[in-house]
């Protein structure tokens, strides 16, 4: 499904956040790992200084068309950092800073042709990996996002070895990767990924991340129906927690038949007094409030308003029609 | 979400359908721009407007977008988190209107 954008102040925080990987303590090897992390550092410094004066132009710009112009024009731009990331991954190939230089480009500028570039170095050294032990510790060095060309392979290695202890969290990983995804390929991966999943691994207690992607999935009928599995066979306690709270979700958006059930799945997570249950109360009862005066069924309550030419309205005034009401906005 | 809005509101065009924004854009003159630009020409509240809770406050929004259906008798018939499925949209919409073109 598509990502949602959770309101301005996230997305400019998405925008300052920099550096996705920090730096680490490098092996004390040769000389040439040491300068290659020297280097990724000093590359790393540079760019939170550039973060550093963007944010101060943010915070002294006034909201408005000042603060627009600021976040187009002032931006710092990736660019000249990527490419010095993709010379020292060159120099460096076997520095483990190659690796986390890498990274910082597919991170810190996504979509671009040096993100190409890192991603298809990042391939080729994934490629040779067929330990499950290595590859997940490879990965788990990558950003955490934007790595679906990376799922494809990973999700094959994984198949291969069921078996391995390593396997479930690989295929987790692939459905982390690819759940999002605009490509048709990666949808269809993602939907075989978790239907494995859940064949092969229903009763493990790690699948309470996948409930709770399950909860905001486009695809409902095919949610609804892994939940409710997860429901009736997962024992653990977080999963079930998980599970319980998005088919409440689910059905919430359903139709107006499933709504009782919903309320009562919502109730059911604000009453249970173990800490994943408790987790969940406070966002349960967020739903079951709202559910209860804008539930599907509900009457739609008034709004009266302006629109974007500043006439007054309001939304009874389309009575007799069907309204798509829309939230939303170019941001 | 846009492309498929308008020709949502191109398709529906006379019959009993609207398409109701609630925009939370904050600057006015770029939105000008944007709204010219993508051909949106269905109209929208002010999410926020001076001294009065935001609607999508009111409203409990948690993200972006937030789609309710609402029938021509005023209830709420269905709700996405998220752009739903474009056929999903579609279809939900068609069996509304023709249910509100037979009176029911």
């Amino acid at each position: 499904m598509k990502l949602l954008v959770f309101g301005f102040a996230v997305w400019v925080a998405m925008g300052l956040s920099g550096s996705l990987v920090g730096v680490q303590a490098h092996e004390p090897a040769t000389q040439a790992k040491d300068s290659a992390a020297e280097e990724f550092a000093a590359i790393q410094n540079d760019w939170s200084q550039a973060q550093q004066a963007y944010r101060r132009a943010l915070q002294e710009a006034k909201p408005g068309e000042e603060r627009t112009r600021v976040l187009k024009e002032k931006r710092p731009k990736p660019d000249a950092f990527a490419e010095r990331c993709l010379k020292l991954a060159q120099a460096h190939p076997d520095s483990p800073a190659a690796v986390q230089a890498l990274a910082w480009v597919m991170g810190s500028a996504p979509g671009t042709e040096a993100a190409r570039k890192a991603l298809t170095r990042i391939k080729e050294k994934l490629a040779s990996i067929t330990d499950l032990d290595m590859l997940q510790k490879r990965l788990a060095e990558l950003p955490s996002f934007g790595l679906g060309e990376l799922a494809p392979a990973a999700a094959e290695k994984a198949r291969r070895n069921l078996d391995h202890p390593r396997a479930l969290p690989l295929l987790l990983w692939v459905c982390s990767q690819t759940r999002y995804s605009d490509s048709k390929e990666l949808t269809k991966l993602y939907n075989e990924t978790v239907d494995l999943v859940m064949d092969r691994f229903l009763e493990r207690k790690e699948l309470a991340q996948l409930a709770g992607w399950l909860t905001t999935d486009d695809n409902p009928v095919w949610a609804e129906k892994h939940l409710r599995r997860l429901l009736e066979k997962n024992p653990a306690d977080a999963v079930k927690a998980q599970a319980t709270f998005g088919l409440a979700s689910v059905l919430k958006n359903k139709d107006e038949a499933s709504q009782p059930e919903a309320e009562r799945l919502f109730a059911s997570v604000i009453e249970r007094k173990t800490p994943a249950y408790v987790n969940l109360a406070g966002r349960a009862k967020t739903e079951l409030d709202d559910n209860k005066l804008r539930g599907i069924g509900k009457p739609a309550p008034e709004i009266l308003g302006a629109d974007l030419d500043g006439k007054e309205f309001k939304l009874s005034d389309y009575k007799g029609k069907v309204v798509l009401l829309d939230f939303w906005g170019f941001w | 979400m846009i492309p498929h809005e308008r020709s949502l509101v191109n398709r529906l065009d006379g019959k009993q359908f609207v398409l109701i924004g609630i925009n939370s854009d904050s600057d006015p003159k770029q939105l000008k721009k944007d709204l010219q630009e993508n051909q949106v020409t269905w109209r929208s509240f002010q999410n926020q407007r001076k001294d009065s809770p935001a609607i999508s406050d009111a409203w409990s929004v948690r993200g972006w977008p937030t789609l309710y259906l609402i029938d021509h008798k005023g209830t709420i018939k269905k709700k996405w988190l998220g752009s739903p499925r474009h056929e999903v949209l579609d279809r939900e919409i068609d069996t509304l209107v023709q249910a509100a073109a037979n009176g029911k």
